[in-house]
């Protein structure tokens, strides 16, 4: 070690205060926390509504590549509820669930729920 | 209790909200960042302060926090040097050399000569550039190596032990010590 090191080490460093963590633990006690936002993707398909609209849009697709069939042909239509019916099971939908959040977007699709809930 | 955790596991508890963690964490760093603020400022009041403002920084963005890059150690050094560098542009220089001596007590005489030592070498710190301060304060009064010195100054190993010989030198010339 040379002086300048002796010289440099004369100079002594106060301690902290006693008191010095009560103080930060009181001043920490009111700020908010930044917090991470959850995967946006994940957290919009564990949402009710998401999860109503995307079992529906699945029964919607299902229908469409069936094709909408002639209110006269009966045993057709049969079909096609049965069919739906399978698909609200599975997506775990209550018929009230997708009457409320469908009655007034689409007119043919209302028929079919009209017709599902009556037969 | 939480001694076994490393740094960065700590943070991570601590984005949750842990307060005992972070007393871990304070336990840990306190001494560390109030001596580097302390050795920038000069001013043990400056440097609680700005030690205080570090820890509830971290406290607030713990979840921010990503230390793939540089480990936690480096990263609050770094935000220390930083926030001293700050708090120092706010302080006015206000080391005053005590010349006054008002008694004739030997060793009140010591202890003031002492002080005005004390004082005089404050100053001549103080009185560095601004890298040179750094790299004497985390490689001398810190005790870190060069290397870490220059990943928290972002500059190279070369580059710090540069800025540490012309720091001794400044010191040197400033303080009348003979090289040797």
């Amino acid at each position: 070690m040379d002086e300048l090191d002796k010289i440099l080490n004369n100079v002594k460093q106060p301690s902290i205060s006693s008191n010095f963590e009560d103080r930060l633990m009181q001043n920490i006690a009111d700020v908010p926390q930044y917090k991470k936002p959850t995967n946006w993707l994940s957290s919009i398909f564990n949402h009710n509504f998401m999860r109503v609209s995307t079992g529906f849009a699945s029964i919607a697709l299902i229908i469409t590549i069936l094709g909408f069939n002639d209110n006269n042909d009966i045993e057709s239509l049969h079909e096609e509820i049965e069919l739906y019916s399978y698909a609200v099971e599975e997506f775990n939908l209550s018929q009230t669930e997708l009457i409320l959040e469908y009655q007034d977007e689409n007119q043919e699709i209302d028929e079919y729920i009209n017709l599902l809930t009556n037969s | 209790m939480y001694s076994s955790y490393t740094d960065e596991q700590l943070i991570q508890k601590i984005a949750l909200g842990h307060k005992l963690m972070f007393k871990e964490l304070v336990a840990r760093y306190k001494n560390k960042l109030f001596g580097t603020c302390y050795r920038m400022l000069q001013n043990a009041e400056a440097a609680e302060d700005a030690t205080q403002e570090i820890f509830i920084k971290i406290w607030q963005n713990a979840a921010k926090l990503d230390f793939n890059r540089a480990s936690f150690s480096t990263w609050v050094y770094r935000v220390a040097i930083n926030a001293a560098t700050d708090a120092k542009r706010k302080i006015k220089d206000e080391f005053e050399l005590v010349t006054d001596i008002a008694s004739d007590d030997a060793d009140q005489i010591e202890q003031l000569h002492q002080q005005q030592q004390e004082q005089q070498i404050k100053q001549a710190i103080s009185k560095l550039p601004a890298n040179q301060q750094k790299a004497l304060v985390l490689c001398f009064y810190q005790g870190l190596s060069n290397k870490q010195a220059a990943e928290i100054l972002k500059n190279s190993v070369k580059g710090v032990e540069s800025l540490l010989v012309r720091a001794k030198l400044n010191l040197k010339k400033q303080l009348g010590v003979q090289n040797g």
